[in-house]
């Protein structure tokens, strides 16, 4: 059993096993909420919560859960938080929870929640699996952030919503549209390629 | 006539992969082959027509009657798991052949936010019962055509040129987003 | 035989324990989150009529209108929701409609996906403002680059015909529809 320091597990989502950049998964909100930082911040603040409650739990009760349901016992589990946090922003920030719109739910269907708790929570102590969560949750929300605030201020010339380009910037509009997602996202994928090959 | 409408919007003005964002796992992960790309899409249109039916069921016959709307997230979760079960045991039993292609990409259904994208959006936009299933179709459909699309660019990129921090993943977004824009181009279909 | 039982046990206090946290939840929030969905629909209304005190709801051709009143109980004007498809997506619009039902008091984008930086400019108050005490006794009319010439008519957004003409068309569909029932009614 490697004794891995508790500041590696959480290091490691960030950079070299970024769940958006370098695992690929959970990618179908990265695309749709980074319209704006703030979106992507909200996201990425949900995500969190939903990932570290699940693995939590699913680290408490690890050893009396029978193999043949884990799957099952985890949906569950993620549907749960993934609703509590949704019902938490629509009674407190309804105007985020109305940007975010289905896509808080489809939280729910994130690879990353569900490949959490099975590669990691149910085999792990519960504070590394904490560690694990903060770490891909952290690295999950830096990756959207980056996303975010790059269509946002290329797209609009706002950053949280702050002209910071000027009156004279003509927005390129294609970065809030899905194609300037993809393809940001494609170059940030293959930037992150870049930087770990260096290393 | 709105029938029709809601197809078509489901199937391309308003694609499930390249305008919602559903869907990209496998979408990205297609094989190189056309075929498998099409069984890929044909088990997916079918789960989702299933699912409308179940969850729509279940949403305005069970949740709704009885203010349980909050469990809408776990129970449409939980339909969906188990109608991939089926659907599964199904395919091998009736093709092993199509089932040995599909491969893992089956039991991945059940995370592909297309599905539960489908029974959301269903409830979001009040869908009578017979249009719940035309979305479904509809939806299904733009995916398969967004995957075959996709599987069949991804049969030349092989031998093109690519950088090399761009292969695969990289370059298959960058693809995706040209083909997002090229799908803009059916905007305006519908209002005219 | 006992990992069968085992299986359904752990499922079932899983489920269950989830079905209590969501309810408990779901009480909590339940008020505030209505709340929030009538402030959203009392904000819009207040920003284009003043002195609402309370709204009833009827429905008019599947329709839902709102027939708004002051604080004395007198019809001040009439509300109505209206959605259709836009250029990208669902355009829904809130119609204020004056008390004689011969002119609109003014109108608000409540849903739209048009295109950013095009047709999403149907949300700018440039637009919308033009619908402001609009005559709308033959439906609104739309000209494009020309000078206004009746009191019916709105300038189309340069580079957005179509969202601006899926806008006149919802308003035209909803008002034709409703404007004969609310004079059935009284």
């Amino acid at each position: 059993m490697d004794d891995r320091s508790g500041f590696f597990e959480f290091k490691k989502g960030i950079i070299s096993q970024n769940p958006v950049l370098i695992l690929l998964l959970g990618l179908c909100p990265v695309l749709a909420v980074t319209t704006s930082a703030i979106n992507a911040l909200t996201m990425g603040a949900a995500v969190i919560f939903v990932l570290s409650s699940s693995t939590f739990v699913v680290s408490i009760i690890k050893r009396v859960v029978p193999y043949q349901v884990r799957i099952a016992t985890f949906t569950i589990i993620i549907a749960t938080f993934v609703t509590i946090a949704d019902l938490f922003l629509k009674a407190q920030f309804p105007d985020l929870s109305k940007a975010l719109g289905p896509y808080v739910p489809l939280i729910v269907v994130n690879c990353i929640i569900l490949g959490r708790c099975e590669a990691f929570a149910s085999k792990n102590s519960i504070l590394k699996t904490l560690l694990d969560a903060l770490g891909m949750g952290v690295g999950f929300t830096l990756a959207l952030l980056v996303l975010g605030g790059m269509r946002e201020i290329l797209g609009s010339g706002k950053i949280f919503n702050i002209s910071i380009l000027g009156q004279s910037y003509e927005p390129m509009l294609v970065m809030i549209l899905p194609a300037g997602a993809f393809i940001g996202l494609g170059l940030m994928v293959g930037l992150m390629n870049m930087i770990i090959k260096k290393r | 006539m709105k029938l029709l409408i809601i197809f078509l919007s489901a199937a391309v003005v308003n694609n499930f992969v390249l305008s919602y964002f559903l869907g990209i796992c496998p979408f990205l992960g297609v094989s190189r082959k056309l075929s498998s790309a099409l069984g890929m899409g044909a088990a997916v249109t079918f789960v989702m027509s299933l699912t409308s039916i179940s969850t729509w069921l279940l949403y305005h016959k069970l949740l709704v009657p009885f203010n349980m709307v909050y469990l809408e997230y776990v129970v449409f979760i939980l339909v969906i798991a188990s109608l991939v079960q089926i659907v599964e045991m199904f395919i091998k039993k009736s093709s092993p052949v199509l089932y040995k292609a599909l491969g893992i990409y089956l039991p991945l259904i059940t995370t592909n936010c297309a599905i539960l994208g489908l029974a959301l959006f269903m409830v979001l936009k009040d869908y009578s019962f017979i249009q719940s299933v035309v979305f479904a179709l509809g939806a299904g459909s733009g995916f398969t055509l967004a995957l075959l699309i996709m599987a069949g660019i991804r049969e030349d990129l092989d031998i093109a040129d690519v950088p090399r921090p761009l292969k695969g993943a990289g370059i298959a977004l960058i693809i995706a987003g040209l083909l997002a824009l090229s799908f803009m181009g059916f905007s305006g279909l519908l209002s005219g | 035989m006992k990992v069968l039982y085992k299986m359904s046990l752990t499922l079932g206090l899983v489920a269950t324990f989830s079905g209590f946290t969501l309810a408990s939840i779901y009480q909590k929030t339940e008020l505030k989150i209505r709340e929030n969905k009538e402030r959203e629909f009392e904000s819009s209304v207040s920003n284009l009529v003043s002195g609402v005190v309370r709204n009833s709801e009827r429905e008019i051709e599947g329709y839902s209108v709102f027939y708004l009143y002051d604080k004395d109980s007198h019809l001040l004007s009439y509300a109505v929701i209206a959605g259709g498809n836009g250029y990208q997506g669902e355009i829904k619009i809130l119609v204020i409609l004056s008390k004689d039902l011969k002119s609109i008091k003014g109108i608000d984008i409540l849903e739209s996906v048009e295109t950013p930086g095009l047709g999403g400019k149907i949300t700018s108050k440039d637009f919308k403002n033009q619908f402001k005490n609009l005559e709308v006794s033959s439906g609104v009319d739309y000209i494009k680059g020309r000078e206004l010439s009746n009191p019916n008519q709105i300038q189309a957004i340069t580079g957005a015909t179509i969202s601006s003409l899926a806008v006149v068309k919802i308003i035209n569909l909803a008002l034709d529809e409703i404007i004969p029932g609310i004079k059935k009614d009284g």
